[in-house]
This record gives structure tokens, sequence and C-alpha cells, in this order.
């Protein structure tokens, strides 16, 4: 009564799963054997499937009927069958995943059992990525369903390249680095993936297209100024001080003087002009302390100016060899494409 | 010196600088006033007149020309015998600056009087130090002291102390190309005649006072 109870359950809950996409075959037969199926006559559905197998298929439509014959098997507690229909779902379509929260586990199980039994390239992910070839690297990342020797490489336009060969259990990561195997950077235009799984005699090939930009390198822009750092005025006005007019005074009292001291006695000096002279210097002394005092040059801001100049110089001639470098550089730019995957077992 | 001969002396003064390139030119007008005593107090004159200047710096050297035109009159005009006569007197001297502020020059000094025998005629070498202060921007100060050596007087004589001090002073708006100058002159000659195998003492001495404006470039 359990064991009824069980089965009808698992019965029920892959029917509702069932995609909705079931429903609209374009092949009758398989029409048949959906409706069937979503009847919960699983014999009819099985036998239906087969029929439809047999004939004209697209490949949509083949992966739907063995996913009918497989739910169908496993429905019938045809555990092996199941299996095998599963092998050919995942031989076709070998992404196929399904919700274990919400497919009876009995059906999960048995698709489990079927990927443990099948090698398949069952994943291939690569992110759009942009990097210098020879550089940088874009990391391709591969998974199979059972350990096996995984070799991948990569064919288009700008010509061939091995990325290398590993024995994988589960998934690895392969990385490419831009170059082809004549060492230059790839050339513009469409790329292949490919992805060959061996194990003992079973072989399965896949391929994933690609595409590939390439591209100048971006040259960084030569510096105006330091960052951080400004230049420091040159000459600074000093304070207003009364030295303009102790330098008048000073020289004034020594002219004086001089002449006073250089007077014949016999002719005595016409002191009107010595006055005068006196009294005008003394007037532009004072009017020179009260004007704003002349710029003078600042020698701890030259040395720091002259200093950060020749920071500037030298970061220019870094940014110059590097740009020179930058211009021999390819950037690649790859971008996956969704066209979907095509392999196959050998 | 004559006319001609001063005027070429000024003109070449200003080829050279404007041919070299000269860092920096001035050029001046004054007004002029004066004082003029020759042997005692007999010989007195005062009076006024014309100067222009002209001084022209080429990195560490400079050339200075200086022309006075004065009409001096007798201080005592009761005196017969003393008559009015006219001094123009030139006076040319290169410099080298030695350091920032000081500088030593050396040219010569040459006085002509009309009508000649009115007073003496001198001409003399002269070796001096110069100091020349930047005040503020459009303000400086120039004081100069110099030896007047080899003098030579129409009158015959010798001066073996030969002296000149001057003081200059100048002031402008802004950066000064356009100032205000004011410059005093005190010349002495001691001069030495023998008459009658006895040594005179004949000393001559002037000053002068010029108030003008100069241009700068």
């Amino acid at each position: 009564m359990i064991a009824r109870a069980s089965r009808l359950l698992t019965i029920l809950t892959a029917a509702m799963l069932l995609p909705a996409a079931l429903a609209a075959q374009k092949n009758a037969t398989l029409r048949r054997a959906v409706d069937a199926y979503g009847s919960l006559e699983y014999g009819a559905a099985v036998s239906g499937a087969k029929a439809a197998l047999r004939e004209r298929l697209s490949a949509a439509d083949q992966v739907r009927a063995y996913e009918i014959l497989g739910f169908g098997y496993a429905a019938l507690d045809s555990a092996r069958q199941a299996t095998e229909a599963f092998k050919q779902l995942l031989l076709l379509d070998p992404g196929r995943e399904l919700d274990p929260t919400r497919i009876s586990p009995k059906i999960t199980s048995l698709f489990a059992l079927a990927l443990g039994q099948v090698l398949v390239v069952r994943q291939f992910a690569l992110d759009s990525a942009s990097f210098v070839a020879g550089r940088g690297d874009v990391p391709l990342r591969v998974a199979v369903t059972r350990a096996a020797r995984v070799t991948v490489r990569l064919s288009g336009a700008g010509g061939d390249v091995d990325l290398g060969s590993a024995l994988v259990d589960g998934g690895t990561t392969v990385r490419w680095n831009g170059l082809m195997a004549n060492g230059l950077p790839a050339a513009t235009g469409s790329y292949r993936a490919i992805v060959e799984a061996s194990a003992g005699r079973e072989r399965y090939d896949a391929s994933f297209p690609l595409r590939v930009r390439a591209g100048a390198v971006d040259t960084v822009v030569h510096l105006t100024s330091l960052p951080g750092y400004s230049p420091m005025p040159e000459t600074v006005v000093p304070p207003r001080s009364w030295r303009p007019f102790a330098i008048a005074g000073i020289a004034a009292a020594a002219i004086a003087g001089g002449t006073m001291a250089l007077e014949s006695t016999q002719l005595r000096g016409a002191r009107r002009e010595l006055s005068v002279g006196v009294g005008t210097t003394l007037v532009v002394g004072l009017l020179a302390t009260a004007k704003r005092p002349a710029p003078v040059r600042a020698e701890a801001n030259v040395r720091y100016n002259a200093l950060l100049r020749e920071q500037l110089a030298r970061r220019n001639a870094e940014i110059a060899g590097e740009n020179a470098q930058r211009r021999k550089q390819v950037m690649l730019t790859v971008l996956p494409l969704s066209q979907p995957a095509a392999g196959g077992a050998k | 010196m004559s006319r001609a001969a001063r005027a070429a002396l000024v003109a070449a003064s200003l080829a050279i600088a404007s041919v070299a390139g000269a860092q920096q030119l001035s050029v001046g007008l004054a007004a002029a006033g004066a004082s003029y005593r020759e042997q005692g107090s007999s010989l007195r004159f005062q009076g006024g007149g014309l100067a222009a200047h002209a001084d022209v710096v080429w990195r560490r050297f400079g050339l200075r020309a200086l022309v006075s035109r004065l009409g001096l009159e007798p201080e005592d005009g009761t005196r017969p015998t003393l008559e009015r006569f006219d001094l123009t007197q030139a006076d040319v001297a290169l410099r080298a600056r030695v350091v920032r502020e000081f500088s030593v020059e050396a040219g010569f000094v040459r006085r002509a009087v009309a009508p000649a025998d009115a007073a003496q005629e001198v001409g003399a070498a002269r070796v001096g130090v110069v100091a020349d202060y930047a005040l503020a921007p459009g303000a400086s100060l120039v004081a100069r002291a110099g030896y007047l050596a080899g003098a030579r007087f129409s009158g015959g004589g010798s001066a073996p102390l030969g002296a000149d001090l001057a003081l200059g002073a100048s002031y402008g708006p802004g950066r000064g190309r356009i100032r205000g100058t004011a410059d005093f002159e005190f010349q002495h000659f001691g001069r030495r005649t023998t008459t009658a195998g006895h040594r005179l003492d004949v000393p001559i001495q002037s000053t002068v006072l010029r108030l003008g404006v100069a241009f700068a470039r």
C-alpha cells in the first residue's frame, strides 16, 4: 500500500514538473507520449517516447523524448532502462539539471546514477574579460561528469593554441594568456574552445564559441604636476622695515661727513646743496620704508620647486617608457557567445 | 671737450647699450644748482643750469655718462675783476660690480670754462667705489667716492689730492620706470702752484645739486 502511494506520488510530482514546453511538441507521436505521461499512463508514455525516437526528431524533441522515457521508466520502477534513457539525455544535453527540491528523489537518484556512468563535459564557463595579451589571462572553467583526461584548445581566426591537458575529476580551470601557438596575440575574430575528455575508450568532445576583440592598450597621460604636491612661490615679500631709511641715513651721513672732512678751510663749503641732497635722500629713504618691499628670492622654495620639477620629469620619463611598452601591447577582450555548445561522444 | 664730442659720447653709450642688449638703460634730465670756489674767499661763484645723464647696465658692467652745463656768476657782484662764466663738465665712468651692492669704477672728468680765463679748466682721471642700493621697488640710493688722479689745470699746477663724493637718490611710483632724481656732488682738487720758487695752495672746490627726472627701461 505504502509502495503504491509512493509510486503515485513520484508520478504525480514528475508529471507536475514536466516543463510546460513539453506540451508544445512538434512531433505528433512525442506529443501523444507527453499527453499519456500527463494522464499517468506511463506505459503508453514509454512506448510513445520510444516510437517518437524512431522517427525523425529535432535535437530538442530528442531531449524531451529521452526525458519522458527516463521519467516513465522511473515511474515503472525500471531503474536500468531509466538510467540508460537519462544517459542518452545527458549525451544530448550535458548541462541538464533536475531540481532535487521539486523532483522525486527516486528520479533524481537515477539521474545521478546516469551522470556517474556517462562521460560528458557538463559545464563550460567563461566570463567576459579584458586583459593585455601575454600579461593577463582569462579563466575557462570546465567540469566533466567523471574522472577523465581533459584537453582544452582554442581555434579560430588567429590560429590555434593548446591550453593544456590534465586529469580532471569534477571541475578544473584552464587559463589563457591571449597568445596563440606562434607566440603572437590573438587577432580579432570568432574562436571556439574545444574541450576533449577521454576516459578509457570513452571520449567526449565539445566546443564552445567565443569572440575575441584585439585593440590597443591605453597609454598613460603625462603629468603636469605631482598629485599632492604644489609648487611654492619662489619669491616672497618680506615684511616692511626701517632698513631703507637706515641705509639712506647711513649713506647721507657718510657723504656729508666726507664732504665736510674734505672741504678746504680756505674755501668753506656751500652747505645749501649738501643740505638739500641729504634731506632729499632721507625723504626717499622714508618713502621707500613706507613702500611695499620688493619680493625676494626664497631659496628653500626654489630648491623645493627644483626637486619637484626633477621628480616630475623623472615620473614623466617613466611614463614615457611605460607608454612605449604599452604601444607594443595588445588589449584583448574575450566574450563568450550564447550559441549552444556542440558536442558528442565518440 | 667740444659739444660735438659730448653728444657723440652719449650717443655711443646708448648705441653700445642697444647693441649689447642692455639689461637696464636709464636716461635723465635735471636742473642743476652749483657753487664753485677757487683759491680763497675772493673767487666764489654760484649759479645753475642743466644736466643730462645716461646709465647703461649690462650684466656686471655699467657705463655712466653725465654732462652738465652751468652758468656761474660771482657771489659778490661788486667785484669788477670777476666775471660770469659758463662751465661745462663731462663725466664718464665704466663700472664693474664686485659684490651685490658694491662696484668699482674708472673714468675721467673734464671741465671746460668759457671764457677760458674766467676759471680753471680741469681734466682728471677717476677711480672709485660705488654703493648702489635698491631701497624698495622704484626707489634707489647711490653713494660714490672717487679719487681724482693726474689732474691737469689750464693755469698750471698739480693736485696730489683730488676727490669727489656723490650722493644720489631716486624715487618713482610702481616699479619706478619714471623717477624723480636728486644728486649731490662734491668735488675738491688740492691744487698747488709754484710762484717765484714758493709753493702756493690754490684749492678748487665745487658742489652741484641736480634735481630732475629719469626714465628707465
